[in-house]
């Protein structure tokens, strides 16, 4: 490896260094504005709205196509067994525990994760933040704290509307598309899915919520200048916050099948 | 208040990585005047600003604020001179979510945490009017021209109450006329409501207009610090150079 290389090697492991050390730092900060008067309710429910009820009609449809193509691919590998009434369950089953929070949380990153960034992120260029903190109002309480709040609350309420509408798309392709007996196809739901198979999935969103809300507003608070670095900070922001989600659910989901299951 | 300064800056210094942007600066500022602080661009400037109103740490040095350190305050003394400060930045920084109205009433929920609607509604009302943008609240910032901007900008400042306001070169990027009725703002600021006004500028002419005295900053120190007489005296070759090369008479330019 040539000098430079190994220059710009050590250059970029100095800077992940950096940039974790500051996410500490931002984190630490997050967590202690959460807790400080004045809590500005409007602002929290202005984001509710944005997070939550906005994106009600993209994680809809996204869950009932999820459904019914996972509908369709079980159909035929339990038809080799005759066992095809089971097909609500399968789909309830993996919707609750794994599918319901992991699609959610990749849309929001999508729609409301890269938004965060990139306005808090023009918010830095243009000086807005800096005009914020003149004033004295710390921008991380009055921006950042209201999106992590609203992401907290809004990602397990979208997981729980993604679990219902997950089961209508598998109920519309295998009862109404296939035929499979409605009684049995809810009775084996009914059988298999507990309430612990729900409850995991919300607590999986709700730290979803947290990391992605937290992630793409830092990324939205380190952007350099110009409107070039505002589309890096966004493509960082979202682009992390899909590989934190992935370690999350594999470390959540390793750790709640040996203490809830 | 010794020597009559509210603000003094005393042997301050302040680097980013191996780059020295301000060396050892001593600069005093008097209450109720307007001082002017040219330099090249980039020389720190904004950066001495920045450190007066605490959004930077200096490396070393003081800031006097009514005779008293500023870093012996305590938090809500600390928060009480950080309040005593208006701030025009220099592309305006309006909240551009919120229409001029709600960028003039922030200062007032958030900071003064006055919840009377009729009251913010006449105060924003009148500073409105005041700067010259009566009728405007209604409108985004993306809807203003440059001037409106720096206007509704300065109400938003003004809003806070305070006692010194800062201008990061307020009139970069307006045309002539318009650059000069934003001077005529700055002065009717100091003389209608007496707040003391520190202004960075590269503008030579306006700086002329509107200075009771005028610092140089050049090569990370302040190299000259006097009344706009004394400038066109000093011998500082680099406040010569800008001098001579902003003022072109008619003859100069010919037919």
């Amino acid at each position: 490896m040539s000098n430079g290389g190994t220059r710009s090697f050590k250059q970029m492991i100095l800077g992940s260094f950096e940039t974790a050390g500051n996410f500490f730092l931002f984190l630490v900060n997050v967590l202690k504005w959460i807790f400080r008067p004045p809590y500005r309710m409007r602002r929290l429910l202005a984001e509710v709205e944005k997070i939550g009820a906005n994106s009600f009609p993209v994680i809809a449809l996204s869950s009932i196509a999820i459904g019914m193509i996972f509908a369709l691919q079980l159909a035929s590998l339990l038809g080799l067994f005759r066992t095809e009434i089971l097909i609500g369950a399968a789909v309830g089953m993996t919707m609750t525990r794994e599918l319901a929070p992991f699609i959610t949380a990749i849309m929001l990153v999508a729609r409301d994760g890269s938004a965060m960034a990139a306005e808090i992120g023009t918010m830095k260029v243009t000086e807005q933040l800096d005009a914020m903190t003149t004033m004295t109002v710390d921008p991380v309480h009055f921006l950042v704290v209201p999106k992590v709040l609203a992401s907290v609350i809004s990602f397990p309420l979208l997981t729980a509307a993604s679990n219902v509408l997950g089961v209508f798309g598998a109920y519309v392709v295998g009862v109404l598309g296939l035929g499979i007996d409605k009684s049995g196809f809810f009775d084996q739901l009914y059988w298999f899915v507990d309430p612990d198979d729900v409850y995991t999935g919300i607590i999986k969103a709700a730290v979803f919520g947290f990391l992605v809300s937290v992630i793409c507003t830092f990324f939205g608070f380190h952007t350099q200048r110009g409107a070039k670095a505002v589309g890096e900070s966004t493509t960082k922001a979202v682009v992390t916050s899909a590989l934190f989600i992935f370690v999350a659910d594999y470390v959540m989901t390793d750790l709640m099948l040996k203490l809830v299951f | 208040m010794k020597n009559g300064y509210i603000v003094e800056v005393k042997k301050l210094s302040k680097s980013f990585g191996d780059n020295q942007v301000l060396n050892d600066v001593s600069i005093g500022f008097v209450d109720g005047e307007i001082s002017v602080v040219i330099g090249k661009s980039g020389t720190g400037k904004s950066v001495l600003i920045k450190n007066i109103i605490g959004i930077l740490k200096p490396d070393a040095g003081d800031i006097l604020y009514n005779g008293k350190s500023i870093y012996a305050l305590d938090t809500q003394e600390y928060t009480q001179y950080r309040q005593s400060f208006g701030y025009l930045f220099q592309e305006s920084a309006l909240f551009d979510s919120m229409n001029v109205f709600d960028n003039i009433a922030f200062p007032l929920v958030e900071v003064k945490k006055i919840k009377d609607k009729r009251y913010i509604e006449r105060f924003v009302n009148e500073k409105l009017e005041w700067v010259g943008l009566p009728g405007t609240g209604k409108l985004y910032p993306a809807e203003l021209s440059g001037g409106m901007k720096k206007r509704a900008a300065l109400a938003r400042a003004l809003a806070i109450s305070p006692q010194i306001l800062l201008f990061d070169e307020p009139t970069t990027g307006l045309d002539p006329v318009l650059s000069e009725s934003i001077d005529e703002l700055i002065l009717r600021v100091n003389n209608e409501l007496g707040l003391t006004c520190i202004v960075i500028s590269h503008d030579i002419p306006a700086t002329f207009r509107i200075a009771h005295k005028i610092a140089l900053l050049h090569d990370t120190r302040i190299q000259f610090h006097g009344t706009p007489r004394e400038a066109v005296a000093a011998d500082v070759p680099m406040l010569k150079k800008f001098i001579t090369n902003s003022f072109v008479s008619v003859d100069e330019v010919g037919d």
